[in-house]
């Protein structure tokens, strides 16, 4: 994803694969109870990004 | 999916130059230190491996300051030991970043996204070092994220 706020996806043409655990973990609306404040802005960007 | 833990990641993204076989990964590693950062359409290396075209494409290095609790088990000084034993500059703990890159058949395959220059000052070539390499990003097929964190999925 290109620089936010834009966050074009950079491979248009290509499809992502995550391990499920992972997945899970990133896209969980509860995670941001779970991490500081500071480590918000990646999971912001990937659940705005990806379907969950 | 492998069970890879996150150490194993870590060095399988190391050493995957070595893994392919390589004649001189290290060497390729050397070179981005010594440029201080990105070397923007340079920082790529070919390999085959059977009917797969590879490469190892260089995003960049983070020049992380030493940290007492980053390598547990380990003080500073015996770190930079061993990177002064290795012949490293050993100011700071350098971590590269190598994206590997297969092609065949009709797929092109990224393993990790890179740090989208969104991460350290030093890194963020992976883009240009693959144009380099003569691929560009929308002949990419699929992407392999190995573990989703800022070093390996902000350059999606």
């Amino acid at each position: 994803m290109s620089k936010a706020p834009d966050n074009t996806p950079v491979f248009p043409n290509a499809a992502i694969y995550v391990p499920s655990t992972e997945f899970k973990f990133w896209m969980d609306p509860g995670i941001f109870t779970k991490l500081p404040e500071n480590r918000h802005g990646l999971p912001k960007r990937l659940q705005a990004m990806f379907p969950s | 999916m492998l069970n890879l833990t996150r150490r194993n990641a870590l060095l399988t993204a190391a050493y995957a130059g070595a893994a392919f076989g390589l004649p001189k990964p290290v060497s390729f590693i050397e070179a981005a230190l010594a440029q201080k950062g990105p070397e923007a359409g340079k920082g790529f290396r070919p390999f085959t491996f059977g009917q797969v075209d590879g490469f190892i494409l260089n995003d960049g290095v983070w020049e992380k300051p030493h940290d007492p609790a980053f390598i547990e088990n380990v003080s500073v000084e015996e770190t930079k030991a061993a990177l002064a034993a290795a012949g490293i500059a050993n100011e700071i703990v350098p971590i590269p970043f190598n994206i590997t890159l297969l092609k065949f058949g009709n797929e092109t395959v990224l393993f990790d996204a890179g740090t989208g220059g969104q991460f350290q000052p030093t890194a963020g070539a992976m883009i240009a070092n693959m144009a380099a390499a003569g691929i560009q990003p929308a002949q990419i097929t699929r992407v392999i994220v190995r573990i989703s964190i800022r070093t390996m999925s902000l350059g999606l």
